[in-house]
């Protein structure tokens, strides 16, 4: 029995030994290097003649109507301005205390709720949001910037563009200093008499502009809370929210167009489409000239990439926040704006500065995968779509010159061998 | 089935497949012409220095297989050893470690005068990781790259041996190791996030055929000596994967020699001395730092006067000196010697028919002008084990 033991012990020593991990020696510097063991990494840019097959750009479908935001501007960039025009609907007819129903309530000074949906949009630290009576009845389903009517056949101008302003209700000020709920929050104070008015129907809604030139930001839709004394009951207060109704935002300018950009994102999603061929070779070396050139698919391809040049966007359509686009590949390219979309190749988050006068560094999009995936199906081109996602969730564009570049950052494969 | 012979079946199918699998590095000095010389060797060969032949009782030995002469039952021999290391390059340091089984041989007497052998046995250890962090400049990017060159494998080698006994306590042996193992080198640069990685690899399958004969001669009960003689034959490697080319190295001619005597009842003593002539590959290894002759030469004295709980305990002392045949720089003289010293203990069970030893060794390897010095030490560990 004992000799069973040990032979056991021993045995499950052996084994349980030979279970030891290993762990191999990795060495910096480079005097171990094995010879020959240096790759070469090369850089080739190409310029749009030499891969551009062609660019499309297509105006998207969206409009103002389906952005999650309320855009105000006034005069932004010199140019837009941007006003929300509000009608509020379902103000009671009768309240209840109790039992007994009261059609003779009378409103308080109530309150206009909005919030700053995105602080970062504001562009000033101080913004002042003016409230005003809309001074012309306007159609709520086909407004715009110059017409209070604006629908195919029918349209009447406003006497005072971007909705006539009637009397001025009250100011509500933001700061980027404040703290807890005016830190986002928006609130407009409506006298008892207005909210009469309003309840009524003789106001034909309610105007929200910035006050000062130059400014712009995002809000949220917009509600009321309705304040209601009872007639019988005096020293109660009721409070109604009320949010239903039309907000529209009316701007101007109109969306500048320009021919010669490629045009990516904005309030109409629109998006470019581009078509480009793969090199056939690359430079074997630093001085081509002195070597024979790789074939494309022979390469180790680190990173390839298309350099778009942003542009300075007018008319106050430059993004305000960081703009992500996304570039996804084209199932069936020449089919246009029709082709359906593929899998995102990438995505970046373009700085809203760089889309100003001042900038002069290119926009990478990584197309690495797709090149290497292209060069081993043996396919010549490749065709993406640079867009916004999701649609209309940016105001403003993203322009890109059309003149890309096509830059291969690669290595020269070894092959290594035994000594 | 008797008990030992169960477990030796059981340690051999277990063993077998961990020497055959991918071989990790005991040396960064693996990283220089064919690799780092795996030595099969149980733990009272390591013990002793390292001296391998020329004992006088029966041996399962794959230094020379002759010495099964008069081996009383059929048995096998398993070897584990841990090697634990600290390379410096150039005021770099770096350290590993490895587990290996390099040895796995099993015998089996086929009559009075002949044995048989068979087993696996490590070879040539290829198995290491270079790094070499660098900055580049392309277009308008400046980026961060780590170079990186790796080899992942080594070479086995499967023998099939016999002794025979010619005269009382002399007897000859002859042993055909078939070389077996794969290899794989990859070259590449790592890149910052949002490139992609370069990896270019090549991946050799090795065989050939080597030859050793041996003699064993077992002058007295207390005296033996031996003498082995290896012809490597040819090493083949064949590309199975990438562009690489196939080549082939003429491993070189390879003896080793031992004796041993008891100088006292309970003391025994052991020298032995190696040569290899592996500058027949200085040559094909020219571009890799090239290849020289070696030797080695082993010292150990074993002391069998301590019983614990009635079982005898021998304890060992040893060391060994010797050179390592490939260059590692060619700055300096480049040549790296090797040098340790050992110990060890044995224990016998069952009856003597399992007999484990254990061996610690600390020892350096470097040149004094080459750059790479290493400060290793390894526990070994063997069981062999004697049918009934």
């Amino acid at each position: 029995m004992r000799g069973i033991l040990e032979t056991g012990a021993i045995a499950l020593l052996t084994i349980g030994a030979a279970g030891c991990t290993d762990r191999i020696p990795t060495f910096s510097g480079a005097d171990p290097f094995p010879g020959g063991g240096t790759p070469a990494t090369l850089e080739q840019v190409f310029e749009t003649s030499a891969f551009l097959i062609d660019a499309d750009v297509y105006a998207g479908r969206t409009t103002i109507l389906d952005a999650r935001f309320h855009l105000l501007a006034n005069q932004f960039d010199s140019a837009l301005s941007s006003n929300l025009l509000a009608t509020l609907v379902g103000f009671p007819d009768t309240i209840h205390v109790g039992t007994e129903p009261d059609s003779d309530f009378t409103y308080l000074e109530s309150q206009l709720v909005g919030i700053i949906s995105d602080t970062l949009t504001a562009s000033e630290p101080d913004l002042a949001f003016q409230l005003w009576e809309v001074a012309e009845p306007w159609d709520t389903a086909a407004v715009s910037w110059e017409n209070r009517i604006d629908s195919p056949g029918q349209s009447a101008s406003w006497a005072q563009p971007g909705g006539t302003r009637g009397a001025l209700i009250d100011v509500a000020r933001w700061s980027a200093a404040d703290t807890a709920a005016a830190a986002d929050s928006l609130v407009w104070q409506i006298p008892p008499e207005v909210m009469e008015r309003l309840a009524a129907g003789e106001i034909p809604g309610l105007l929200v502009t910035l006050q000062d030139a130059g400014t712009r930001v995002n809000i949220s839709r917009l509600g009321l809370r309705a304040r209601i004394r009872p007639s019988d009951h005096p020293d109660v207060v009721a409070t109604r929210p009320i949010s239903r109704g039309s907000q529209r935002v009316v701007y101007t300018p109109d969306i500048p167009e320009a021919n010669d950009v490629l045009r990516v994102g904005g309030i109409r999603s629109d998006r470019s489409i581009l078509r480009i061929t793969l090199p056939e070779t690359l430079p074997g070396c630093a001085d081509a000239s002195n070597c024979a050139p790789l074939r494309g698919e022979t390469a180790s391809l680190n990173r390839v990439e298309l350099l778009l040049d942003p542009l300075p966007v007018p008319a106050g359509y430059r993004p305000f926040l960081p703009i992500e686009v996304t570039m996804r590949s084209l199932l069936e390219p020449e089919l246009g704006s029709r082709s359906p979309l593929g899998g995102g190749i990438f995505r970046d988050s373009i700085a809203p500065e760089r889309f100003g006068p001042s900038s002069q560094e290119p926009v990478s999009f990584f197309i690495t995968g797709p090149v290497i995936q292209a060069y081993a199906d043996e396919e010549d081109e490749l065709a993406v779509a640079l867009l916004v996602e999701p649609e209309a969730s940016t105001f403003g564009f993203a322009w890109f010159d059309r003149t890309p570049r096509l830059r291969f950052v690669y290595t020269v494969r070894q092959t290594p061998q035994l000594p | 089935m008797k008990l030992h012979t169960a477990f030796a079946l059981f340690a051999f199918a277990v063993a077998g497949p961990a020497i055959a699998s991918t071989a990790h590095a005991q040396s960064l000095f693996a990283g220089r012409g064919l690799g780092f010389l795996v030595e099969p060797l149980d733990g009272r060969n390591r013990g002793l220095g390292g001296v391998a032949l020329g004992f006088s009782e029966g041996e399962i030995s794959w230094a020379n297989p002759a010495a099964a002469i008069g081996l009383p039952a059929p048995g096998m021999v398993v070897g584990y050893q841990y090697d634990s290391f600290t390379s410096s390059l150039a005021g770099d340091e770096s350290d590993g470690s490895t587990a290996r089984l390099p040895l796995l041989l099993a015998a089996f007497p086929a009559g009075e005068r002949l044995v048989l052998m068979a087993g696996y046995g490590g070879f040539l250890d290829q198995n290491w990781h270079l790094e070499r962090p660098d900055t580049l400049v392309r277009g308008a990017d400046t980026l961060s790259i780590v170079d990186r060159a790796t080899s992942e494998g080594g070479v086995a080698r499967l023998r099939l041996a016999a002794t025979y006994a010619v005269a009382e306590g002399l007897g000859l042996g002859l042993a055909t190791d078939f070389y077996s193992g794969e290899v794989e080198r990859a070259l590449g640069r790592v890149f910052p996030e949002d490139f992609v990685t370069e990896r270019s690899s090549s991946t050799w399958r090795y065989s050939g055929i080597g030859v050793t004969g041996g003699v064993h001669w077992t002058a007295s009960e207390a005296s033996a000596l031996a003498l082995s003689v290896t012809y490597g034959g040819s090493l083949d490697a064949s590309a199975t994967r990438g562009s690489a080319n196939d080549t082939s190295y003429d491993l070189p001619l390879i003896v080793q020699g031992g004796a041993s005597a008891r100088v006292g009842q309970a003391t025994l003593v052991a020298l032995g001395a190696n040569w290899s002539g592996w500058s027949s590959l200085d040559d094909a290894l020219a571009a890799d730092g090239g290849a020289r002759d070696t030797w080695s030469a082993h010292a150990g004295a074993e002391w069998d006067a301590i019983t614990i709980a009635g079982r005898n305990v021998p304890l060992r002392l040893g060391a060994r000196t010797g050179a390592l045949p490939f260059r590692w720089s060619e700055e300096g003289d480049g040549w790296a010697d090797e040098r340790a010293l050992t110990g060890g203990l044995g224990l016998l069970l069952g009856g003597g028919a399992v007999r484990s030893d254990l061996s610690l060794e600390f020892g350096s390897r470097g040149a004094e002008a080459g750059g790479l010095d290493e400060s290793f030490w390894r526990f070994g560990f063997s069981v062999r084990v004697l049918g009934q």
